[in-house]
């Protein structure tokens, strides 16, 4: 157990190695220190975790350092491992390593980054340190530290082709819009610092559940404003813009950061502050109804996209939504099984994707694929197996989760019918999506040549995932029931016709997809051709019309607003600051003037000024 | 009847002892590396006898000096500075004068100087060892023998030093007359009111002499030529030792003598710390040569230093001045060697003038990336950008001057820091730019223990700066166990 500091200390020592030494080493020193660290980091994880269940998962705290001690306030380096970090801390080091492995394969000969193989490295290892030290703080500043550096990581990955400008671009849309997050979460963690009198998470919680009696306002607000900050981090409505942009990172990025664990960090946050959100209902309400509907549009909007990787990010998107809705309906374990499997089966889906990509010289537009799979095999087969477990077919691991989600939320007093609908029509779109991905990618006629040049490195992470994919469902999540206050159990019995059509649905999804998609032999994807089913197609291709609504309602007027602040007449109070300053440096260097007789004759002055200050009360 | 007053003073007794035997050994025979080694040599031995010159507790010793937890803390920083002093001088010194062994005297006389006014606690004391100190700063100043800068720097620094010892002398004078003591502790009231009028005159122009040693507004002006003129290992000696020994010693007279209780000597010094924040930083924005920036800075460092002071009036409370001044000086010391260093070992092989230009920094992450790193650090810090020492430092002025309710200086403390940011991130900017075409800085070779010795000062502004604990510690530990 005391070995904890040691797992986020490896990706750090291994940022530190790779930047310092500024892509001087061999490409074999950097695939081995890039990768080697977050294997160790993943060894100890295991080690820590097994003398953690064996200590019958007790809570364990690490102290680390005082940070510093201004009167009151004195906020701690602390780590604190229980089961939720510790499936975090799993995923985090378990997938993390195997993308790693998988992206040394994948960044070898990068066409249009040849001498960013260490930078990528560098980046990641600082990424994977971060994310740990988000997810094994014991103090919200250290949480926060961790949140900040998953972000600026994130965009400095997004941006990591950043010759072309559109990917620039892409990197801070992804930091501005998750920023508008991170604000009501620094907002929050104010507020609850100023009200509780600490920053530590465990004290804080006991302090609310003393302090804030069932339904107080002031717990409303705090959950609202974390809610802020992880609908930014994970990207839920209204703040998922960035999302499907920030596709332009290298793939092995999207599985790790923007699938498998930075957009998760939101139902980290929620789930590691649930006791704010039991005291406000209402709070976790509109969790859940974020959820709702962010699982609902982005289940659309992944069926006409022509892009794979998008189509695998509107995915991602609404599976988070599925984890916020599991949050707010009370099926805490339940989120966080889902976003363990979700790990496994995002990360193989994103990571065959690359492999695909790969072989198609960066080629991502699914209609200029088709009919690989015999040129493909493994990638073919990790992504049939990734697609059945993100259609949640029947003992896949994702079918677990997301039955247990589904079934918690039709109990939900509240609206559960809704929720219950939703979803279902959501998991119903999401087999359809999946079964025209497959279809266009790896059926129909070949319309772009393929080169299979993945080696074991790249394949070897597939077959493992493949494996989680299909099995991570039977992990079960015992450890997390000790923290979180439920087993995300339901009271349906699997055959009751709720959880009949719920198995249901991707079933019919999948039919649905086969008859449409596959009597049209990937040829088009278009809805009957009548002129509404193409505005509506179009309305759905656009992510519905977020991206438009934002560019007319915020950032035209702002740039407008802008431009007729051309010469920002705020700018006017600094900049004459800034020119008093310069007169008066001008008018005092005047006096310095280097005549010895000048500075003797200022020392009397200043000994007459002196004088007269300490005498005039004595005179007077 | 015990000698534990031998004891408490052995680290002066052993520089004086050392200074002598070097002296002899210099008769003897001439080796640069001889006297540098015995040099250094000396002083941590001197350095090393400090915790067991405390190990009897607070020792009087005739009246003059008062060996304490306090003063022995300065005396440690000016040795480490000695030390410091005396590594990057080596090479620096080595073909600006024909015999280079006398300068080493010099630091030990200047080093001696300034731990006797560490522990002063009378005016004889006080006197001496400010003397010593000065006239062989004096010497320091103009030891190299090319160019006119050092002799002029000597020059001005000799006469106006003048001007203000013998003001300071007067000063006491006129408390003697007014009190008949001069010692700090039997400083008494006045006699009548006749010597009232002087006392507080004396006092006065005491405070005029110590003020310009501290390069205080408006007593400041010698300041940026004298740091210009000097070799910048000189400068960084003079910028920390001296500073810190008339400071140290200010603060124990104003606790001792409860001067500062005087509302109008409050006022004048309130005036002059305004002063002094202000007029530095604003002298300093627009400069382009390093060594003048650094020194406009010192004058709004020992502005912002004063603020320790004054808390001693406003709160009564003396422990909270000497823990602030102790950790601010410490950080003080620590990022302005680290400046000066890096100067230095810069102008090893310039000629008439020292790399002092700020163009002459153009590009130095891409030629020598480590001193670029520890000359960032050092003046990060001296701006008080958070996870340096700096941070600390000016946090623990901040933190004083609240208890104390010192709003104005805080203002001049915000204004100031705020315009010196302007000027600190320009030295660090101009390090990242492209290289300049001119070569000469570029093809410096800089030797190993000009670099191991920046560097562990560069490290030590960080790594004090995000756990300064164990320094604290210290500084908490020397005036609870030690008294003052």
């Amino acid at each position: 157990m005391d070995a904890l500091w040691l797992i986020p200390t490896f990706p750090l020592l291994g940022f530190l190695v790779l930047f310092l030494s500024q892509g001087k080493l061999p490409k074999v020193v950097i695939a081995i220190v890039g990768a080697g660290s977050i294997g160790f980091a993943a060894v100890v994880a295991v080690v820590v975790g097994k003398a953690f269940m064996d200590g019958g998962a007790e809570p364990h705290s690490q102290q680390l350092w005082t940070w510093m001690r201004v009167g009151e306030f004195v906020p701690e380096i602390r780590l604190y491992l229980d089961g939720l970090a510790l499936v975090m801390t799993g995923v985090i080091t378990g997938v993390g390593f195997l993308i790693h492995v998988y992206a040394t394969g994948y960044m070898w000969d990068d066409p249009e980054e040849p001498e960013g193989f260490s930078r990528f490295f560098a980046y990641m290892n600082l990424f994977v340190f971060a994310m740990l030290m988000l997810v094994l703080g014991d103090n919200l500043l250290v949480l926060f530290l961790g949140w900040e550096g998953v972000g600026l990581c994130s965009y400095l990955l997004i941006g990591f082709y950043h010759r072309d400008p559109n990917n620039g671009y892409a990197a801070r849309k992804a930091f501005v819009v998750t920023r508008v997050g991170d604000t009501f979460m620094a907002l929050g963690l104010f507020l609850l610092f100023r009200e509780l009198g600490t920053t530590e998470i465990q004290a804080s919680l006991a302090a609310a559940n003393i302090a804030w009696p069932e339904g107080s306002t002031m717990a409303t607000v705090i959950g609202l404003l974390f809610l802020g900050g992880a609908m930014g981090k994970s990207a839920q409505v209204p703040l998922q813009t960035w999302l499907p942009d920030a596709m332009a990172g290298p793939t092995p990025v999207s599985a790790l950061i923007h699938a498998a664990t930075m957009v998760t960090a939101g139902v980290y946050l929620i789930a590691r502050m649930h006791d704010i959100y039991l005291i406000s209902p209402e709070a976790q309400f509109w969790v859940a109804v974020t959820g709702l509907v962010t699982l609902f549009i982005s289940s659309f909007t992944a069926l006409v996209q022509t892009d794979i990787k998008r189509v695998l990010a509107f995915s991602t998107m609404s599976q988070i939504g599925y984890m916020f809705m599991a949050l707010g309906v009370g099926a805490w374990s339940a989120a966080v099984f889902h976003l363990m499997t979700h790990a496994f089966f995002k990360a193989l889906l994103f990571l065959a994707s690359g492999s695909v990509i790969l072989a198609l010289h960066h080629e991502q537009d699914m209609f200029k694929m088709g009919g690989l799979w015999r040129k493909l095999p493994i990638p073919f087969v990790s992504m049939l197996v990734g697609s059945i477990a993100l259609a949640a077919l029947p003992l896949t691991s994702g079918f677990f989760s997301k039955d247990a989600i589904m079934l918690t939320a039709a109990d939900n007093p509240a609206a559960g019918m809704v929720f219950w609908g939703g979803a279902a029509i959501a998991a119903f779109m999401t087999a359809l999506y999946t079964t025209r991905m497959i279809l266009l990618t790896f059926f129909g006629e070949a319309k772009t040549a393929a080169h299979d040049s993945s080696g074991w490195n790249m394949n070897a992470p597939l077959i493992i995932l493949c494996g989680l994919a299909l099995g991570g469902g039977w992990f079960g999540l015992g450890i997390v029931s000790g923290v979180l206050p439920d087993g995300g159990i339901t009271t349906h019995d699997h055959f009751s016709p709720i959880a009949l059509v719920t198995m249901a649905m991707p079933l019919l999804g999948i039919l649905t997809g086969w008859f449409v998609f596959g009597s049209a032999r990937g040829g088009s994807t278009q809805l009957p051709g009548t002129e509404f089913a193409e505005n509506v197609r179009r309305f759905w291709y656009s992510g519905w019309g977020f991206d438009w609504l934002y560019d007319r309602a915020v950032v035209a007027p702002f740039v407008a607003l802008a431009r007729m602040n051309k010469n920002d007449f705020v700018d006017l109070a600094f900049k004459s600051t800034a020119s008093i300053a310069r007169g008066m440096h001008h008018v005092l260097a005047v006096v310095q003037n280097g005549r010895l007789r000048w500075y003797a004759w200022n020392m009397v002055l200043g000994l007459a000024f002196v004088v007269v200050v300490v005498m005039w009360e004595v005179l007077d | 009847m015990s000698h534990a007053w031998v004891n408490s003073v052995m680290p002066h007794i052993v520089l004086t002892v050392g200074l002598m035997v070097l002296m002899l050994l210099v008769a003897f025979r001439r080796s640069h590396a001889l006297a540098m080694t015995s040099t250094f040599l000396i002083l941590v031995i001197a350095g090393a006898l400090i915790p067991q010159s405390l190990a009897a507790g607070s020792e009087e010793v005739f009246g003059l000096i008062r060996v304490d937890g306090y003063g022995q803390f300065f005396s440690g920083l000016f040795l480490l500075a000695a030390i410091v002093t005396v590594l990057i001088s080596f090479r620096y010194l080595d073909h600006r004068a024909s015999s280079c062994e006398e300068f080493y005297m010099l630091i030990l006389t200047a080093t001696l100087g300034a731990m006797v006014m560490a522990v002063a606690s009378h005016f004889a004391t006080l006197i001496l060892g400010l003397e010593i100190l000065s006239i062989s700063l004096y010497a320091m100043i103009c030891y190299p023998q090319e160019g006119r800068l050092p002799l002029e720097a000597a020059t001005k620094y000799l006469v106006l030093s003048g001007v203000a010892s013998t003001t300071m002398l007067f000063g006491m004078a006129l408390i003697y007359a007014a009190s008949g003591s001069l010692s700090f502790s039997a400083l008494g009231q006045p006699v009548d009111n006749q010597g009232e009028n002087y006392y507080w005159l004396g006092q006065g122009m005491l405070i005029v002499g110590l003020a310009f040693k501290l390069s205080l507004v408006p007593f400041h002006m010698w300041t940026p030529d004298v740091y210009q003129g000097a070799p910048a290992p000189v400068t960084g000696f003079i910028a920390t030792v001296s500073k810190g020994a008339v400071f140290a010693v200010l603060l124990r007279y104003a606790v001792i003598s409860d001067v500062l209780s005087n509302a109008s000597i409050a006022l004048g010094i309130s005036i002059i710390a305004v002063g002094s924040m202000v007029v530095g930083n604003l002298l300093a924005l627009l400069e382009k040569n390093i060594k003048r920036i650094l020194a406009f800075s010192s004058i709004a460092h020992a502005g912002y230093l004063l603020i320790a002071l004054l808390v001693v009036a406003a709160l009564d409370d003396p422990e909270i001045a000497r823990e602030t001044t102790m950790v601010y000086l410490a950080g003080y010391f620590l990022m302005t060697l680290a400046a000066f260093g890096v100067i230095s070992a810069l102008s090893i092989s310039a000629s008439d003038q020292d790399t002092e230009q700020l163009a002459d920094y153009q590009g130095l992450f891409w030629s020598h990336p480590v001193l670029a790193a520890v000359l960032t650090a050092a003046v990060l810090s001296l701006a008080g950008i958070p996870l340096t020492m700096g941070f600390i430092a000016k946090f623990y002025l901040f933190a004083a001057g609240v208890q104390g309710a010192l709003w104005v200086l805080l203002w001049a403390l915000v204004i100031g820091s705020a315009i010196g940011i302007y000027y600190y991130l320009r030295i660090v900017f101009t390090m990242t730019q492209s290289e300049s075409t001119d070569g000469s800085v570029r093809a410096t070779a800089i030797p190993v223990e000009t670099i191991v010795t920046v560097g562990v000062l560069g490290v030590a502004v960080i790594l004090f700066g995000v756990y300064p604990t164990p320094l604290i510690e210290l500084v908490r530990g020397l005036i609870g166990a030690f008294g003052a």
